[in-house]
């Protein structure tokens, strides 16, 4: 694998980039912290102001984005009682209570090092595993393509919106927005209307950030003259070192947390929410004090922060491996690989060998920043949590105008943000969730090749239809997919009756 | 209106959407048509369950209330909406910065800023702000050739 660790290094360490990473990484924390705005919206935003830049470059300043933002949705929920992403609501269990009886700081020290620990850890595992897993996909031809995207849909659709069958059609309209304009074989316009506009296709990026930031710059305009009120935080003079010693100490919380960070990363969808809830259980039942946990428990603040920031490597190993993003931030990531020209795959590994490692470096680097910024700077992020959303919120909209008619220089793409804004909007307020609509509209493309061209090859069989199911490799990825679509019914059910025993 | 109502609203439209959906893809040869085709089919599947699933619902324990605005008032929720949409078509037209500078100003008043002295001189300095960081960033830096006078 041709790889330099030296040139990596190397290339990290030059003071434009790194000052550019730092940036992203406070960029990610703003974000994260500012209950509304998420990691997944950050990395939308920032995505076209990266089209100047080298891949390697903007690719790092994205994931530091996505770090940052893990790390970020802590402070709110410690400070606040109001997590800044969805993945820091188990942080408000105990982060808070410790921050009312007087200790925010040590609440907001723990959640730092556990965050930096677990993204660390991910990271390794990120180096570690892509190479096997991209090995493997090796095995995959056109027919595995297609129901590689088709498990990626199932599984998001499932876990992503806790509604299958909302799911199920956010998928199918993404992936009916990704099969607008020139049909690839025959040349002939799809789904256009006749507009000459939308014969080039619907642009991905500015597509993302029509749904990811709209809908949620709407929503917090109802809220927007609200200031928040912080618990009290007066740092004192030790605390940083003598938290650093306690959360070391709490080796199992850490090692059970990063595990399962690292694991419900790899699936499709399931992201850091979903993580920072199963290692929250896991390590309270691991615990000797588990009744103590919801009281203001240390470890009830490292195992979810840690978590859910070791989601940010395991989510990145099928996304450089097979293209299938491990969740919503990974998918907008996706996005950024594929409009920066870079395929993933095996050959990713084999002709892109230095971007790749420089990139899983650089996300390295960037959880070390974390904890530079953290230490430093986290003042001033708690301070913009007191700030009006009403500078926020603009200041969304009008990024969201410049940055998509900055990929092209093409106004198209900015009326595409904003049909994609209003149609996010309208999806959100009907329940469904974004993930599976825009991780439809990415795997569009991908998912209609492979099913182009199983049937290709398949002309040569007696049953051409059977062709699609006949491989082993197919039957797996089938099976997977039936069983997740299996789990989340047997899931709806379970809750549809416990809803029923509750309120009917 | 009812979150089931919204649902079965919502398959209704889905299920108009589809016959419109079909007949854009009549001219279209067959290769590109079968995969669209598949997607359209399974799409008015999922419609004719979303709609039966809003009626069972509607039928066994009513849900609660649909807020299409949110927490936010229709008319405010309209305005902010109709801003934006002018925004970006004025931006796209007429000028990037006088739009942004405008849309941006405007927004407090929008939101019903708090009237006081402090805050509006905070407002102003925002805005003018937001508008010199675009100038710099994007077209002296980045020189991105946006609409202009």
């Amino acid at each position: 694998m041709p790889f330099d660790l030296s040139l990596a290094v190397a290339y990290l360490v030059d003071p434009l980039h790194l000052l550019l990473m730092a940036a992203s990484v406070a960029f990610g924390i703003i974000m994260g912290a500012v209950p509304g705005l998420t990691s997944t919206l950050g990395v939308a935003l920032l995505l076209p102001f990266t089209f100047g830049l080298d891949p390697t470059l903007a690719l790092i300043m994205l994931g530091s984005v996505y770090c940052g933002g893990e790390y970020g949705g802590s402070i709110s929920a410690i400070l606040l009682n109001t997590p800044g992403t969805a993945a820091a609501l188990c942080t408000t269990f105990d982060g808070h209570p410790l921050a009312r009886q007087g200790k925010a700081a040590l609440a907001l020290n723990a959640s730092l090092f556990a965050s930096v620990i677990g993204g660390l850890v991910g990271v390794c595992a990120l180096f570690f595993f892509s190479l096997p897993l991209a090995a493997a996909s090796m095995q995959f031809g056109a027919c595995e393509q297609f129901w590689l995207c088709v498990f990626a849909l199932t599984v998001v659709a499932s876990l992503a919106s806790g509604n299958l069958l909302k799911g199920i059609i956010g998928a199918l309209i993404g992936l009916l927005l990704a099969c607008v304009g020139m049909d690839p074989v025959s040349g002939s316009a799809r789904l256009t209307f006749n507009t000459l506009a939308l014969a080039g296709g619907i642009n991905v990026v500015p597509t993302l950030i029509g749904l990811f930031a709209i809908p949620q710059a709407i929503i917090l305009a109802s809220s927007a003259n609200v200031a928040a009120q912080l618990a009290p935080y007066t740092p004192t003079p030790g605390v940083f070192f003598s938290t650093l010693r306690k959360v070391c100490g709490k080796v199992k919380t850490l090692a059970i947390s990063s595990v399962v960070g690292i694991i419900v990363g790899i699936l499709p969808g399931a992201g850091g929410n979903i993580s920072s809830f199963i290692a929250y259980n896991e390590s309270r039942r691991f615990s000797r004090e588990p009744e103590k946990w919801g009281t203001g428990y240390l470890e009830g603040v490292i195992a979810p922060e840690c978590s859910n920031n070791a989601v940010v490597g395991g989510a990145q190993i099928p996304l450089l491996t097979l293209g299938i993003p491990g969740s919503a931030p990974a998918a907008v990531l996706l996005g950024a690989l594929m409009t920066h020209g870079i395929k993933p795959g095996f050959s990713l590994f084999t002709e892109n060998g230095q971007f790749v490692y420089t990139y899983i470096v650089g996300l390295f680097v960037a959880c070390l920043l974390i904890l530079a910024l953290g230490s430093l700077f986290i003042r001033i992020f708690a301070k913009i949590l007191t700030l009006p959303k009403i500078f926020t919120v603009t200041t969304i909209f009008c990024l969201a105008v410049a940055g998509s008619y900055s990929i092209r220089g093409l106004s198209t793409d900015v009326y595409s943000m904003l049909g994609a804004g209003i149609l996010g909007y309208g999806l959100l307020r009907l329940n469904f969730n974004l993930a599976p609509v825009a991780l439809g509209l990415i795997l569009g493309g991908t998912m209609e090749e492979g099913f182009k061209l199983s049937l290709l090859l398949a002309q040569s069989e007696e049953h051409p239809w059977l062709f699609l199911v006949s491989r082993p490799q197919s039957q797996v990825l089938i099976a997977l997919s039936l069983l997740s679509v299996a789990y989340s019914v047997h899931k709806e059910r379970k809750e549809k009756k416990n809803h029923a025993r509750g309120s009917c | 209106m009812r979150a089931a109502h919204a649902d079965c609203l919502c398959a209704l439209l889905l299920l108009g959407a589809c016959p419109v959906l079909c007949w854009e893809m009549r001219e279209v040869p067959w290769e590109g048509q079968v995969f669209p085709l598949a997607l359209i089919a399974l799409l008015a599947a999922c419609a004719v369950a979303l709609g039966i699933r809003g009626l069972l619902r509607l039928r066994r324990c009513p849900d609660g209330p649909f807020r299409f605005f949110g927490e936010i008032s229709p008319q405010k929720w309209l305005i902010i909406v109709l801003a934006f949409c002018a925004y970006v078509v004025f931006s796209m037209n007429a000028s990037f910065l006088c739009g942004t500078f405008v849309f941006a100003g405007l927004m407090p008043v929008f939101l019903e800023w708090p009237p006081r002295r402090k805050g509006w001189i905070v407002a102003l300095l925002y805005t003018s702000g937001l508008t010199l960081f675009f100038d710099v960033f994007f077209i002296r830096i980045m020189h991105f050739n946006f609409p202009a006078f």
